[in-house]
């Protein structure tokens, strides 16, 4: 890899400044070298080697990470599941048991009111929406960067204004070319009205609501849109959500906002019923090298099981359907069926595990990261019982979550990815307090918590 | 492509540059080689060449192996150029690729050396403004760091660890899965 050093940087000179290390290069060459480390986990490895490096690896992350291909690092997940049928408080799951700022400060948001008592709408690149309740009469949203802290409670949409059930999406930089600030985002929301379907998006910009549109192309009903699961992707310019045994897509560019609803292929849109399977019949993601749109299916009939010195493995199999462009000119995109890549990934049983595997699912995604959330289930154990894998599409490897509580069938479950620049920058920093921005009406949301 | 006519290599190798190491050994190199060094094009395009070119911070044996470099680069560069090419665009592509090749190889052969001299490479490379050498001598280091421990890497490089144990633990404490 060629690195581009269009950036001089004025610093100490080697020896100098009050961090020395005995090192004899400059803070540049040092810059130089960390953009060279593609991986996070070398960074911070780095961040913690001496003084200077953690300096250096904190203050100039931007630079650092120029490069690298994605910006964005998986860290966990968010889940809020349902206790006697009321919906519990949202919680987050790191990845590792150690990563306690992230977690810190998400679990510490979801303590107090208004979100305790929220609804997880959605998650994407690092910010999360919720539903507070505001009622029967209104629709109030907020999103929220747990590891910035920060907070938007969106205004209301009440009265007419007020959508039905809906399908949501939290749109980011570089998305779409409008956002191109790192703090800017949209939330984009897809509902039924009486004769059509309509659209309205949020921009974190006006900090308001735009007006509500039409879309052309297929009409969705309600009731498939409250179905489409919750984890919006987006890939080419538009935002995918699964809808059962169809794809719901919006494209963002057109105007007015045009809706698809392709269905799957047959042998891929599994008719078994989501009775607590999470995604069966596959997980929308959108592939890492190359961005296309892709369904993830995991099979438990193919498993093997294998018992070595470390304990009993499994072997299943996950299968990635893509949609690619039909080719000819007026070809639109089509899912390719006889382009599937299928690949095997083993397991490590969790201590305690043994016999076979009763049941696989896809859960959740961390979407720019390519890594699928797979939960399986043992014979050997409380038939409500999950162990919970990260996988990454790319390398296909599994990797064992540890101390995930229970997160019981039919909790909302989103990936959470954090964003790369801002994780390094915390390094080398105490954590301060986010920003609340609240729109001046919003003071009901306290009201009917 | 174009061609852009053989008075490039007349004047290239009619105009040598006399570099003069630390220790005072001299090298005779033509102006395409020099060149490669920012910091020397800068000189002659000021026109302080004249005498030789002094270069106080690199040593003798590192600037041999600089020049040894800049050399197989500059031959690189001027093939790139197209100045002398009369291929097809097809055959061209062919030769180019093949020449590519051969320079990677040039490049790992190259970094197969001691810390010390890599270190002295570095310097010299940021020195002389060399942007290829920089890079491909940074990334050597940036390889060898990979999958490596905060111990391992103090060690390798000989680095003083000044962080408090309380703020290592910290630090370990919030980047845990990088240590597992």
């Amino acid at each position: 890899m060629l690195l581009r050093t269009g950036k001089r940087l004025n610093r100490a000179p080697p020896g100098g400044g009050h961090d020395d290390d005995g090192l004899p290069l400059a803070d540049e060459i040092l810059l130089l070298i960390f953009a060279g480390l593609l991986d996070t986990d070398d960074l911070a490895r780095c961040a913690a080697t001496c003084r200077r490096w953690r300096r250096l690896v904190s203050s100039e992350a931007s630079f650092i990470c120029r490069s690298h291909p994605s910006r964005f690092v998986p860290a966990g997940f968010f889940h809020q599941g349902e206790e006697y049928g009321v919906r519990a408080v949202s919680r987050f799951v790191p990845l590792s048991p150690h990563t306690p700022r992230a977690a810190a400060a998400a679990n510490a948001l979801f303590a107090g009111e208004p979100f305790a008592s929220s609804r997880l709408v959605t998650a994407r690149k690092g910010r999360l929406v919720l539903e507070l309740c505001g009622g029967a009469s209104r629709l109030r949203l907020a999103v929220c960067d747990p590891v910035a802290g920060d907070v938007a409670v969106l205004p209301a949409l009440a009265g007419r204004d007020r959508p039905g059930r809906y399908a949501c999406a939290l749109l980011a930089a570089g998305d779409d070319d409008d956002l191109s600030d790192m703090s800017s985002f949209r939330v984009v929301i897809v509902y039924d009205r009486r004769g059509f379907t309509a659209c309205r998006t949020y921009s974190s910009d006006t900090g308001s609501w735009g007006p509500e549109g039409e879309v052309s192309g297929a009409r969705v009903s309600g009731r498939s849109l409250a179905q489409a699961h919750a984890a919006a992707v987006v890939a080419g310019g538009a935002v995918f959500w699964r809808v059962r045994d169809a794809v719901l897509g919006l494209r963002l560019d057109g105007t007015p906002a045009e809706v698809t609803l392709e269905p799957l292929p047959e042998d891929w849109a599994t008719t078994r019923r989501d009775g607590g399977e999470g995604c069966a019949g596959g997980l929308l993601a959108v592939w890492p090298a190359d961005g296309r749109l892709c369904l993830c299916v995991v099979e438990a009939g193919m498993t093997r099981t294998r018992y070595d010195s470390i304990g009993w493995e499994y072997d299943v199999e996950v299968q990635v359907l893509f949609r690619e462009h039909g080719g000819g000119e007026d070809d639109g995109e089509k899912w390719d069926a006889l382009h599937a890549r299928s690949a095997t990934v083993r397991l490590q049983a969790p201590s305690g595990s043994y016999g076979r595997i009763t049941r696989v699912c896809l859960r959740g995604l961390c979407e720019k990261s390519g890594v699928v959330f797979l939960a399986a289930g043992f014979a050997s154990h409380d038939p409500h019982w999950e162990a919970l894998y990260a996988v990454d599409l790319v390398k296909m490897d599994a990797r064992l979550v540890d101390g995930v509580p229970d997160i019981g069938s039919g909790a909302s479950f989103h990936g959470y990815e954090m964003d790369r620049v801002e994780y390094l920058t915390a390094l080398g920093k105490r954590r301060g307090k986010g920003k609340m921005t609240i729109d001046d009406d919003a003071e009901d949301i306290y009201d009917f918590c | 492509m174009a061609s852009a006519g053989s008075g490039d290599e007349k004047a290239a190798a009619a105009a040598m540059i006399t570099l003069i190491s630390s220790d005072n050994e001299k090298f005779e190199v033509t102006e395409a080689t020099a060149t490669l060094s920012q910091t020397i094009r800068h000189m002659i395009e000021d026109g302080c060449t004249d005498g030789g070119v002094p270069l106080p911070n690199v040593t003798s044996k590192i600037l041999a192996r600089v020049i040894e470099y800049c050399k197989k680069h500059a031959t690189a560069a001027a093939g790139e150029e197209g100045s002398s090419s009369s291929f097809s665009d097809a055959a061209f592509l062919e030769v180019d690729r093949a020449f590519l090749e051969e320079l990677e190889e040039f490049d790992d052969a190259f970094l197969e050396v001691d810390r010390a001299t890599l270190f002295d490479l570095i310097l010299a490379a940021n020195y002389l403004d060399i942007k290829g050498l920089l890079n491909l001598t940074c990334q050597k280091v940036a390889d060898s760091v990979k999958g490596k421990t905060p111990e391992q890497i103090r060690e390798m490089y000989n680095i003083v660890n000044d962080l408090t144990p309380e703020e290592e633990a910290e630090i370990r404490r919030e980047t845990q899965w990088a240590f597992e």
